[in-house]
């Protein structure tokens, strides 16, 4: 059936516009209609520019508009980065010529091709990462680079502070921070990287493991610890197991009373299989499918790409999760199942703190958030109906 | 941002449109990114009005494919799989994409179908912002509608249905005139029906959302000979105004209505009498400088000083309408001033 009810997740202009909005002391310019510049603008609350592009621009061209622009912004950043839309991408302007030939080869301005025709948020999210070709720092061994951390994540802010936190007490210092936070151009690059969604890897630095997911913390956490450590291995000896075993009393309790949900997961697939994967060992849980918004690969649970509301619906319909992981799109289309927000869009709902999903108290928080939604869905009117 | 048309994008203008025809499939001709800012702001703004099941929106999903070869059979074959649904009316919204690459988004919608299929052109930028999105949808929906005889009702035009309030300020402006003993023929458009929409030219009265609606106005005037009042009801004096002009429209002594809506806001006043003598200032936003008059007004009636010391009080926009809407601003003015 050639539709898309619903679309649920962003285009590779979102992504892009995502990813260097978080660049500290760069402007980002929107090259394209003020309608592909509303969406990002009022989701990443971090401020944005748009040529709003005309029907005269497109005929006579669309490099005046830009260097409006521009010249607008001339002297409030460090450097700017213009997104070329879907329409300069059809008309196939040579922007980067236009731009040397006005402001010269010098001029920090990056340009970046995503047209949200093109592909998803995550390859324009990555395209923006890319271009901006960053350099290793000498005086930075001792620190650790964070990427996966997005702007249009609800968990960005409390991701950082989480791994941070975790880096501090591992002995290490925190590299630059890809792309939220104080991360700038001008960020040194250390030459090891941790990764606080697997999903937005960059290439930059040598990996030394996720921070998603209590099992991936007891691999990265002691890497950390041997390499920047003195040797105390506070977090790996105690921290993470005392936390482990706060997890574990906690889910055995909701045991002696409750069976184990079974599980519908939506959301982007390698946080959702890690995510899985932890519901599985200490809670038991059935997970009955993982619907991934971005291209899936093959894990330990069952993965098939939902891109719109449509199928979101039928997948519901036919699973009946008595848990859900998601968006609010998920929650309204099943409101009678136990709900925990993972995934963005998060509407109808108040987010004050900085809450991760990354780190050990991510997973704290995020088992918490899982215990207290299903037993709140036992007390609930809603207890034994299923979607 | 430095926009024409900073009032968001002119697909969202008519998505505001059709997605409050009920049993009506709107169909998005382009990329699947410009479909998902929508129904992910429709979504956002429809579960803070408590509206938790976002509208169905579908979208082509456009790729390079298309772009290179042009989409105009990609949108038959979705049309006639949209159809199988078996929806009241489909409304195909086109996007910059599309109107860039040049398909013929009119002739694809002219085909044959068994299901009504109308084509609102919204072609991003090149069909303007927010506003003008909103005003095409309008007067595409308003082509089906025939001219009928008139009864003594009003149909109210350009309902913000995004906004917070949409539902309060309805129900002011019905009972307002259900004061003057008048009925609301269609609301054009608000969870109308199809069947509904056929039926616009009945009304003997338009009564605008407010004066950037005038060109529906207009435009219904030409087709039906339907006249209209260009706003609803702003401050209190403009509340009993429009009370008198609905009288004189359809030649009914208001004398009654009026005066007992005088009583009313003379209570109300009353009722914020703890505001008397407060210094404010008015919270500097856009349309500050437009609504100015009605904060005056309510300055005036309760006792205010305006000073640049005063505690800071809103002038939304759009203003609250009616006598209500007074009510629910005024319990935000005493809280800011802690009166």
């Amino acid at each position: 059936m050639p539709e898309c009810a619903g679309p649920l997740w962003p285009c590779s202009l979102t992504g892009a516009a995502a990813c260097l909005s978080g660049v500290r002391g760069m402007g980002v310019i929107i090259h394209g209609s003020a309608g592909c510049y509303f969406y990002p603008a009022t989701t990443l609350h971090s401020p944005l520019y748009c040529t709003s592009l005309s029907d005269q621009d497109i005929i006579l061209g669309t490099d005046e508009a830009l260097v409006r622009t521009i010249d607008s912004l001339q002297g409030k950043y460090h450097s700017l980065s213009v997104l070329c839309t879907c329409t300069p991408a059809i008309t196939g302007e040579d922007i980067r010529a236009v731009l040397e030939e006005r402001y010269g080869e010098s001029a920090r301005i990056l340009v970046l091709d995503a047209p949200g025709f093109t592909g998803e948020y995550e390859e324009g999210f990555m395209a923006g990462i890319s271009a901006l070709r960053l350099c290793a720092s000498e005086g930075l061994l001792q620190s650790v680079n964070i990427d996966g951390l997005s702007l249009m994540d609800p968990f960005w802010r409390g991701n950082l502070q989480e791994i941070q936190r975790l880096l501090r007490l591992a002995g290490a210092g925190c590299g630059a921070t890809l792309c939220a936070g104080e991360f700038s151009c001008d960020s040194g690059l250390s030459p090891c990287t941790v990764h606080a969604n697997p999903d937005l890897r960059s290439s930059y630095g040598g990996s030394l493991g996720s921070m998603l997911g209590i099992s991936r913390l007891k691999k990265t956490l002691p890497l950390l610890e041997d390499r920047y450590g003195d040797g105390g291995g506070r977090l790996s000896e105690h921290i993470l197991p005392d936390a482990e075993e706060r997890i574990c009393a906690a889910c055995d309790k909701y045991l002696k009373r409750f069976n184990p949900p079974s599980v519908g997961l939506f959301g982007q697939c390698a946080s959702m299989q890690e995510i899985a994967s932890m519901l599985d060992e200490y809670l038991g849980v059935e997970v009955l499918f993982i619907a991934s918004r971005n291209t899936p690969f093959n894990g330990p649970f069952p993965v098939e790409m939902v891109r719109d509301y449509g199928k979101v619906q039928e997948m519901l319909e036919r699973e009946r999760p008595d848990l859900i992981l998601g968006s609010s799109f998920e929650q309204t289309a099943c409101p009678s199942a136990a709900f925990v927000g993972v995934t963005p869009p998060l509407r109808g709902m108040v987010k004050l703190h900085a809450r991760p999903m990354a780190g050990i108290e991510g997973a704290l928080a995020l088992v918490e958030s899982v215990l207290n939604a299903c037993m709140d869905h036992q007390r609930s009117p809603y207890s034994g109906i299923r979607c | 941002m430095t926009s024409l048309y900073d009032d968001g994008c002119t697909l969202t203008g008519a998505l505001s449109v059709t997605t409050e025809i009920a049993r009506c499939i709107t169909l998005i001709h382009g990329p699947s990114g410009c479909a998902h800012h929508n129904f992910s702001l429709l979504h956002a703004l429809h579960a803070a009005q408590g509206r938790m099941v976002p509208p169905l929106l579908i979208s082509t999903d456009m790729t390079e494919k298309e772009v290179i070869f042009g989409g105009e059979r990609l949108l038959e074959e979705t049309i006639r799989s949209v159809v199988k649904r078996r929806p009241d009316l489909v409304c195909v919204l086109s996007t910059c994409v599309t109107a860039t690459i040049g398909d013929d988004v009119d002739a694809v919608c002219h085909g044959s179908y068994q299901t009504p299929v109308v084509h609102i052109p919204t072609g991003g930028f090149i069909g303007g912002g927010f506003l003008d999105g909103h005003i095409q949808a309008l007067v595409s929906l308003s082509l089906p509608a025939k001219e009928s005889e008139k009864t003594p009702s009003v149909n109210l035009i350009g309902e913000k249905t995004l906004e917070y309030e949409v539902n309060e300020h309805y129900q002011e402006i019905k009972r307002l005139l259900s004061l003057v003993g008048v009925p609301v023929n269609v609301r054009f458009v608000s969870g109308t029906t199809f069947h509904d929409l056929a039926h616009l030219g009945r009304a003997s009265l338009n009564i605008l959302r407010d004066p950037s609606m005038v060109p529906v106005g207009e435009h219904l005037k030409r087709e039906f000979g339907t006249p209209f009042i260009e706003s609803f009801p702003l401050g209190m004096e403009g509340t009993l105004r429009f009370l008198e002009r609905v009288g004189s429209h359809f030649s009914i002594d208001v004398t009654g209505a009026v005066t007992g809506e005088e009583a009313i806001q003379k209570a109300m006043v009353q009722d914020f009498s703890s505001l008397k003598g407060k210094r404010i200032i008015f919270d500097a936003s856009p349309m500050t400088d437009v609504h100015s008059c009605y904060g005056y007004e309510l300055a005036e009636m309760l006792e205010l000083e305006i000073h640049e010391q005063g505690d800071p009080v809103p002038l939304p926009d759009p203003f609250p309408v009616g006598t209500s809407g007074i009510r629910r601003l005024l319990q935000r003015w005493r809280r800011r001033c802690h009166a």
